[in-house]
């Protein structure tokens, strides 16, 4: 699974902004995400992985870049 | 000299659903009052807590009017009707001045509480008539079936054959007050809502609550009526199952505690049950807002913060209460804040209070046959507001 695809695609979703303009080291709040998006977002994640993850996770790893690097280094 | 990182409030850090008391103590030890989002802030000291909740310069949140804001992101691509807002537009704990003395004072009208020692003596022989066969089963079912039958006869709920669904329901709308909640549980939580309409279509409180605001004048609809009694369910059935679970998962760890409670008198009692309230503090968080800036332990907080007071841990202030993480049987005086404090004192304590008056005793007399079943694990519920036991897994000592 290429997480980093995974996330700007729902970040896109999330905001309507056209996945090509998710950038992977723009802070989550650039995009205009609340608070109660990043938490939905994490309970995706969340399901993605089948493992249960945080709610603040997407305030910890605050970028694409940072919170897939957190996911793969769970592995 | 660098400046010296103090702890952070993290109710996600390992254990704390488990056993939320040891962050806690950490959390008011070093860092009592915190700023955790913006213009959010946590107060974890007693002394604190006890101020703000007594004092008529702060008022409550409006969990309604979260939901209306949120409600157009919630529901995006969702053909579901939103009644988040609706359906909690009348929960008292999140009313302020008339409309929640108002809306208080009918619902304690509108209460049976008529032959309250009756319903409790028959309900707790019920229900140990029904699980005396049984070698093992869940203690937190135990307790929600014996709450389930209290709360019919007080609500006037004749439906009968609903009790899991009614469970569900009664926890999702809990859930619906707690932090990091996603919208994906936003949506399970307002089917939920909806569904519970038809659980009140028979209700006597539910028709009492109609006369009472229509002789008070008081012009509430029919969904402001399903809101109040939807409100009173969960309230009555989730915070007396949570504490009872919790109690009762105390006492069989403590054979001093059986014997105690199997020999004491009623006023013994009666102040054993003060101290199971405080250290089950099934109700762990208040949230209140202050009308005005305000200087607290030297931070100065802006009008109209969100102030996150910490009743579970103020319940364990070691400068208010000696060896506040040990049960002491006769712990006097006792000044917990498991009900709250003030204006929004809960309307249900002297219910809660019977309910444990009259059911300790023949429930560890019960239990006393019973033993935890070390084998399979006891399930607490990632909540944050209001603790939760799942499951307590018991088994008879002759199996």
């Amino acid at each position: 699974m290429n997480i980093k695809l995974w996330l700007q695609e729902k970040i896109a979703e999330e905001t309507g902004i056209p996945t090509s303009e998710v950038l992977c080291d723009v802070e989550f709040e650039n995009f205009n995400l609340d608070s109660l998006s990043l938490i939905s977002l994490s309970f995706d994640l969340e399901t993605l992985l089948e493992k249960e993850l945080s709610p603040t996770l997407f305030t910890e790893f605050n970028t694409i870049n940072k919170l897939t690097e957190w996911v793969y280094s769970q592995n | 000299m660098g400046v010296q990182s103090k702890l952070v409030w993290n109710p996600y850090s390992p254990g704390y659903f488990e056993n939320p008391y040891n962050h806690l103590k950490d959390c008011r030890e070093q860092n009592p009052i915190q700023e955790i989002f913006n213009n959010s802030w946590i107060i974890l000291n007693y002394k604190d807590v006890n101020e703000i909740l007594s004092s008529k310069d702060f008022s409550v949140s409006e969990l309604s009017q979260f939901f209306k804001e949120k409600e157009p992101y919630i529901f995006k691509n969702s053909n579901t009707c939103p009644y988040l807002s609706k359906g909690t537009k009348m929960w008292p704990m999140y009313l302020n001045d008339q409309i929640h003395k108002d809306t208080r004072a009918i619902m304690g009208k509108s209460l049976n509480l008529k032959n309250l020692d009756t319903v409790l003596s028959k309900s707790v022989q019920s229900i140990n008539k029904q699980y005396q066969s049984k070698q093992d089963f869940d203690l937190v079912n135990y307790c929600a079936e014996f709450i389930f039958m209290v709360v019919k006869q007080i609500l006037g709920i004749k439906s009968s054959g609903e009790f899991e669904k009614i469970k569900t329901y009664s926890s999702m709308l809990a859930k619906s007050q707690d932090l990091y909640i996603p919208k994906q549980v936003y949506l399970e939580i307002n089917d939920w809502l909806l569904w519970g309409k038809d659980i009140f279509s028979d209700s006597e409180f539910k028709t009492k609550l109609g006369l009472h605001s229509n002789e008070a004048e008081l012009t509430y609809s029919e969904e402001d009526l399903y809101s109040i009694t939807s409100l009173t369910l969960m309230a009555a059935f989730e915070t007396s199952k949570d504490n009872l679970s919790m109690a009762l998962y105390e006492i069989m760890q403590k054979p001093a505690l059986i014997d105690y409670i199997l020999s004491c008198n009623q006023d013994e009692l009666n102040v054993l049950i003060e101290e199971l309230f405080r250290f089950t503090s099934p109700l762990q968080y208040t949230i209140r807002i202050n009308k005005n800036p305000f200087e607290i332990a030297d931070k100065n907080i802006p009008a109209n913060s969100k102030l996150y007071l910490c009743l579970a841990s103020a319940n364990r202030d070691d400068t208010i209460f000696t060896n506040p993480d040990e049960l002491v049987f006769d712990r006097t005086p006792n000044n917990h804040m498991s009900f709250g404090k003030g204006v929004h004192f809960c309307l249900g304590a002297s219910i809660a209070r019977q309910e444990l008056r009259y059911c300790l005793k023949p429930m560890t007399e019960f239990l006393k046959n019973y033993t935890l079943n070390t084998s399979q694990s006891v399930k607490w519920s990632r909540q944050i507001f209001m603790r939760t036991v799942e499951s307590i897994p018991v088994e008879s000592k002759n199996s």
